[in-house]
C-alpha cells in the first residue's frame, strides 16, 4: 500500500511545485521589466533548442532517403567526370599542338605503359603506324626530350626512354655552343651526363642545355635541362651533370617527332660517304 | 506547542523581512536565512505543504522588501522540494523514519551546519543569477554568490537554534 502511495505522492509534489514555480516566476517577469528581459531570452534559448533538437532528430530519419539521393548524385557526377576526361584526352592529343614545326611533323601521343625502375626503361604510346609514325622518330614533351621511337606497331609505338643506358642524345651547351653526346646518370628520374667534352672549353654551372639539332632524331633548340658539377675524367675529358627539366616519374603526355627530311639527309650522306 | 512553534517562525519570518528591507549590507552581500525556515519545519509535513509555505513566506519577503515579486519564491521553492532529500543525504533515513524534527543539539552542530550549507547553497545558486538577470559578470555572480553563502550561513545557525524544538532536548 505504501509503495503504491509513494510515486504518487512523488508525482503530486513535482506537480505542485511546477506549477508553484511557474507561478513565482510569471510574477517574476510581470513585475520587473529586467527579470522580464531576463527570462524572455533565456526562454527563447530554450525554444530554439528545442527546435533545432527537432530537426536534427528529423534529418537523422530522413538520412536513408538523402544517401540513396546523395549516391544518385554520386554516380551521375562520376560519368560526368570520365566523359570530361576522355573529352579532355582527345583535346590535348589534337589541339595542344601544332602538327608541323619547319620541317618536323608532330604527333601527340598519351603514354600507356611505362617503366622507370630499371636501367633499360621503355614507354609504349598509344599511337602507331596508323598514325604516321615510324621507327628512329623523336620523343618530346614541353619540357624537354623524352627518348626514342624504338618499333612501332599499327595502334601502339614502343620507344627507349633517356633513362636508358642504350640511348645518347646530342645536346649543346646554351652560352659556348658546346656540344656532345648527352646520357641518362643511371641514378635519377631527372638526373643525366654530358661526357667526352674537350677541356679547353669552360662550362659554368646553371647553364641551358639545349638539343643540337645535328640528329634528324629531335628538332634543334629544345631545352632539355640545366648544368651542374663538372668533373674531369681521366684528365683527358670534362664530365657535365645535367639537371633535366623533364620529370620522368611525371610523365603522360608526350610529342611524337618526325623529320620530314630524314631520308633525304641520309641519302646525301650516303652519297657522301662513297 | 505548535502555536509557539508558529510564532517562532513568524517573528523570524518579520526578522527576515526587516533584515531585508532595511539592512543593506552591500551590493555582494544578501543575508538570508528563510532556507533554514523550510529546512526546520517539522518533519511530519508534506512536501506539497513545504511548497506552500515555502511559496507564501517567499512571497511575503518579496512583498514587503524589494517589490519584486517571486525572485525569492522561485529560489526557495526548490529548498522545499529537496528537503527530505537533503535531510536523507546529511542526517540518513533514520530521521525520516523516526519523524524525528531537526535539532542541532540532538544531530550535531556539524551535521546541522552542512544541511544548512547545502540548503543555502540551492538558494543562492538560483538566487543570484536570477537578481542579477544576466545585467552583471559571470565573476561578480560568482562572488556575490560566495559571500553571501558565507554570511547567511552562521546567521542561519543561529536561526535553526531559535527554531529547534524544546522536545528534542529534553529528550537529550
Amino acid at each position: 500500500m505504501a509503495g503504491g502511495k509513494r510515486p504518487y505522492s512523488v508525482i503530486w509534489s513535482a506537480a505542485v511545485f511546477v506549477v508553484l514555480e511557474i507561478a513565482a516566476i510569471l510574477m517574476l517577469s510581470r513585475t520587473s521589466s529586467l527579470q522580464d528581459i531576463w527570462i524572455s531570452r533565456a526562454s527563447h534559448r530554450v525554444h530554439a533548442s528545442i527546435w533545432g533538437g527537432g530537426e536534427k532528430v528529423r534529418n537523422y530519419f530522413t538520412l536513408g532517403q538523402e544517401n540513396k539521393k546523395l549516391a544518385k548524385d554520386n554516380f551521375e557526377l562520376s560519368a560526368m567526370v570520365r566523359d570530361f576526361a576522355q573529352k579532355d584526352l582527345s583535346y590535348r592529343e589534337n589541339h595542344l599542338y601544332d602538327d608541323r614545326v619547319a620541317n618536323f611533323r608532330l604527333v601527340p601521343a598519351t603514354i600507356v605503359k611505362a617503366s622507370r625502375n630499371s636501367q633499360h626503361n621503355y614507354i609504349v604510346l598509344n599511337k602507331g603506324s596508323e598514325d604516321g609514325v615510324k621507327p628512329q622518330t623523336g620523343i618530346i614533351t614541353t619540357n624537354g626530350i623524352v627518348g626514342v621511337v624504338n618499333t612501332v606497331g599499327k595502334r601502339f609505338s614502343y620507344g627507349l626512354t633517356l633513362m636508358n643506358a642504350k640511348i645518347s642524345v646530342s645536346a649543346r651547351i646554351g652560352r659556348t655552343g658546346l656540344v656532345g653526346p648527352l646520357e641518362w646518370d643511371g641514378r635519377r628520374s631527372n638526373g643525366a651526363l654530358m661526357k667526352g667534352l674537350p677541356l679547353h672549353y669552360s662550362v659554368a654551372p646553371g647553364d641551358t642545355v639545349w638539343t643540337s639539332g645535328f640528329s634528324s632524331v629531335f628538332p634543334p633548340d629544345i631545352p632539355i635541362g640545366v648544368t651542374g658539377k663538372i668533373r674531369q675524367v681521366d684528365g683527358s675529358t670534362n664530365e657535365v651533370a645535367v639537371r633535366l627539366f623533364q620529370d620522368f616519374g611525371a610523365l603522360r603526355y608526350v610529342i611524337i617527332t618526325e623529320n620530314l627530311d630524314r631520308e633525304q639527309i641520309a641519302e646525301i650522306e650516303k652519297e657522301g660517304q662513297k | 506547542m505548535r502555536q509557539r512553534y508558529i510564532f517562532t517562525y513568524l517573528v523570524l519570518l518579520a526578522i527576515q523581512i526587516v533584515l531585508g528591507g532595511l539592512l543593506n549590507l552591500s551590493q555582494y552581500v544578501v543575508v538570508v536565512f528563510l532556507p533554514v525556515m523550510i529546512l526546520s519545519l517539522p518533519i511530519t509535513h508534506s512536501t506539497p505543504r513545504l511548497l506552500l509555505i515555502a511559496f507564501v513566506s517567499g512571497l511575503a519577503v518579496d512583498f514587503f522588501t524589494n517589490g519584486v515579486l517571486g525572485l525569492t519564491t522561485c529560489a526557495l521553492l526548490p529548498v522545499a522540494l529537496a528537503r527530505n532529500s537533503l535531510i536523507r543525504l546529511v542526517f540518513g533515513t533514520e530521521l525520516l523514519s523516526r519523524q524525528e524534527d531537526i535539532s542541532i543539539h540532538k544531530q550535531g552542530p556539524a551535521k546541522v551546519l552542512l544541511a544548512i550549507l547545502l540548503a543555502t547553497t540551492l538558494f543562492f545558486l538560483i538566487y543570484t543569477p536570477v537578481d542579477c538577470a544576466g545585467t552583471r559578470p559571470a565573476g561578480f555572480v560568482a562572488l556575490r554568490m560566495l559571500l553571501s553563502i558565507a554570511l547567511s550561513t552562521p546567521v542561519s545557525y543561529y536561526a535553526a537554534g531559535v527554531l529547534a524544538p524544546r522536545e528534542a532536548d529534553r529528550w537529550r
